[in-house]
């Protein structure tokens, strides 16, 4: 029988919460340095506020729902779903203070986009935003989506490994870099800072190469570098990377996009000297066919539409858009609104689909994911081999993800399910869309990109959409980041709760 | 008379250049299609400036949409301002071919500039702080600060008078 939580529950998820709190209150210290080094002053304020906010709702949750107990998964699960929906409330504090956004509520998008790595953006004259607030937005994704900064706050203020480990899992990643949680933050902080730096180095060479200034290029550097690990996709310029019309950059931010992109378990054993893990992962082999698959389909078309008819050019909007979206960033080097007018039918619907599928598990990327799409590939296959074959003949399978795995049914069924959830917000998503008067391939474009935490856009993110819509697309995009089934496991114990009460 | 001048105005109007359409740049960018291979005039607030070697890009902004301008180094070395949070960049203008998917740029959108001036030199922006934020600020700090000193002192007494047991 099913139990609704008890209070004893929620005191363990609020407790727990306190020490995220902690973390967004110490964290938003941080943009203060780049106030004072750029002359910001007008803007300190902006981050003591929200730091103050933090600390505050930190200290009187931690008193007043100070527990010892300990987090069980269901806790996990409800704790990272209300984790993911207040640490962007406060961390958007800062971005509706600086005036670059038309509303709180404008403020808020963008703090849920930043945080859960989306990148769509309903920000206000990014070209003169304040570097320190525009750095923030950048940082965000890096400790939201890049760090995974609610699992790392547990690991380090938690008084015991199991909250962190069963967060990972409210989070719907699997734990198995090492056994230790701590060990295990301190590898996914380590392995970000270290490609944070590769990154932001190759974007500042690419853009001193390509005319900028060295201060300009290090700094726009340093946030691409951010973002493009994170696969969140925010930019310093409202022309996103069309801004620089540089090949050099595209080719950095390939680089940290496919970065990203890989299952952090494979960072760690290429890392370890297993390097030929990458060459057996089965979740790296999915990831390259689609990439090239789609790389290959979206060129042709495109070539075929006129549109762009050199290799350069099929390369750099192409072939750069695919693994944009495939990586689920949402870097551009195009206008939202070109990809909607100019691009072939077929390129957007396939754009969409690729949005949808994702990177790898465990990585910084949102959608379904290559290892559930490659297991429910196999599965698909052993079906049709078992019809084929005689009754008595076994059909077996197994799949190479850092060692070997038996195709197992639970596998299957676990990431079924997610794929189903998935479609099932798409579907709404779409229609809720389509409902506000958008056209079906630009409501799907939009729906996938917000659901698949991408940052892609046909156009329709911007400060005059619909409020409506823009709940709904923060719904998707918190939805997304959390893999669904933490969101419906929430709507589940509301449901209890509401019609049993807590006890 | 009346003749001659007629002859006149129209041989005027034949030898004269075709004049470029003045188009704000976020009808250039909203109806690309309108618009490709024609030559444009175009108009705005200078956010950014890349040098590479006799040519520059010259990124424009006008009422939120930015392009690409192409042209000659020296022109953009012409520029004094570069916009941002405590710069308005120069206001420039100008007429070039606009190009949807410019094949010479690998389908970047942009703008061949043929004419490029600079119309008004931009300026510093004083960003003043706001006084309340700032008092509100340091009242949100204090408050923070004590009540979480306040707690942390009530929870310490509490765990003198009802230690919590240990796990």
């Amino acid at each position: 029988m099913l139990t609704p939580l008890t209070r004893g529950d929620l005191r363990i998820i609020g407790f727990n919460i306190s020490k995220v709190a902690y973390i967004v209150g110490f964290l938003s210290l941080l943009p203060i340095v780049m106030a004072v080094l750029y002359g910001e002053f007008d803007t300190i304020p902006y981050f003591l506020i929200c730091s103050a906010v933090s600390f505050l709702l930190g200290s009187l949750l931690h008193h007043f729902l100070y527990t010892k107990e300990e987090m069980e998964l269901k806790h996990a699960v409800v704790m990272a779903a209300i984790a993911w929906l207040l640490a962007p409330i406060l961390v958007s504090i800062p971005i509706w203070l600086s005036n670059f956004t038309a509303s709180f509520l404008d403020a808020a998008f963008e703090g849920v986009s930043g945080f859960t790595g989306t990148g769509l953006t309903l920000a206000l004259d990014i070209d003169h935003m304040s570097r320190s607030v525009n750095f923030w937005r950048h940082f965000l994704q890096f400790m939201g989506d890049g760090i995974g900064i609610i699992v790392v706050s547990l690991s380090i203020l938690g008084r015991t490994e199991m909250s962190s480990v069963l967060a990972f899992k409210g989070e719907g990643k699997d734990v198995g870099i090492r056994p230790s949680i701590v060990r295990t933050s301190r590898i996914i902080i380590g392995i970000g800072v270290v490609f944070l730096i590769i990154g932001a180095a190759i974007f500042t060479v690419a853009g001193v190469q390509d005319g900028l200034d060295f201060g300009t290029a290090l700094y726009d550097g340093l946030n691409h570098s951010m973002t493009g690990y994170a696969t969140g996709g925010f930019s310093v310029r409202s022309q996103n990377l069309l801004y620089y019309h540089s090949v050099w950059v595209e080719v950095a931010a390939i680089v940290v996009m496919i970065f990203g992109a890989l299952n952090f378990n494979l960072h760690y054993a290429i890392l370890s000297g297993k390097k030929r893990e990458i060459l057996k992962n089965m979740e790296v082999k999915v990831l390259l066919f689609l990439l090239l698959a789609a790389g290959f389909f979206i060129s042709v078309n495109l070539l075929s539409s006129n549109l762009y008819t050199t290799t350069d050019a099929l390369f750099r909007k192409g072939l750069f858009h695919v693994i944009s979206a495939q990586t689920t960033t949402g870097f551009q080097t195009i206008s939202s609104v070109h990809i909607m007018v100019l691009w072939p039918v077929f390129s957007v619907v396939l754009l969409s689909i690729t949005m949808l599928l994702g990177g790898s598990a465990n990585s910084t990327c949102g959608g379904v994911k290559m290892l559930r799409v490659g297991v429910l590939f196999k599965a698909l296959v052993n079906e049709v081999k078992r019809a084929l074959l005689p009754r008595t003949a076994v059909v077996s399978g197994s799949f190479h993800h850092i060692e070997d795995t038996p195709l197992s049914d639970t596998i299957v069924r676990g990431a079924a399910v997610i794929a189903l959830g998935y479609l099932i917000l798409f579907s709404f998503g779409t229609m809720v869309t389509v409902l506000h008067g958008y056209e079906l391939e630009e409501a799907m474009f939009e729906t996938s990109s917000a659901l698949g935490n991408v940052g892609l856009s046909s156009g329709i993110t911007s400060p005059s959409m619909p409020s409506m819509l823009k709940v709904t697309y923060m719904f998707l995009m918190w939805a997304g980041k959390l893999e669904v089934i933490a969101v419906f496991v929430l709507i589940g114990f509301i449901i209890l709760a509401l019609r049993r009460g807590i006890k | 008379m009346r003749k001659a001048a007629v002859i006149l105005i129209l041989l005027i109007l034949l030898l004269t250049p075709r004049t470029a359409r003045s188009e704000p740049v976020g009808e250039l960018i909203e109806d690309p299609e309108r618009f490709d291979g024609l030559q444009v005039s175009f108009s705005g607030e200078v956010i950014g400036v890349m040098i590479r070697g006799e040519n520059a890009w010259v990124n424009i902004l006008d009422e939120g949409y930015a392009i690409g301008i192409w042209c000659s180094a020296e022109d953009a070395k012409s520029i004094t301002y570069v916009g941002d949070y405590l710069h308005i960049g120069d206001y420039v203008s100008g007429e070039g071919i606009y190009n949807v998917a410019c094949i010479e740029h690998d389908g970047d959108t942009d703008i061949h500039a043929s004419l490029f001036r600079v119309l008004e030199i931009g300026r510093t922006i004083e960003r003043t702080t706001n006084l309340f934020l700032v008092l509100a600020s340091i009242a949100a700090l204090a408050i923070a600060v004590l009540v979480s000193f306040y707690l942390w002192r009530i929870r310490n007494e509490q765990k003198k008078i009802f230690p919590w047991p240990s796990y």
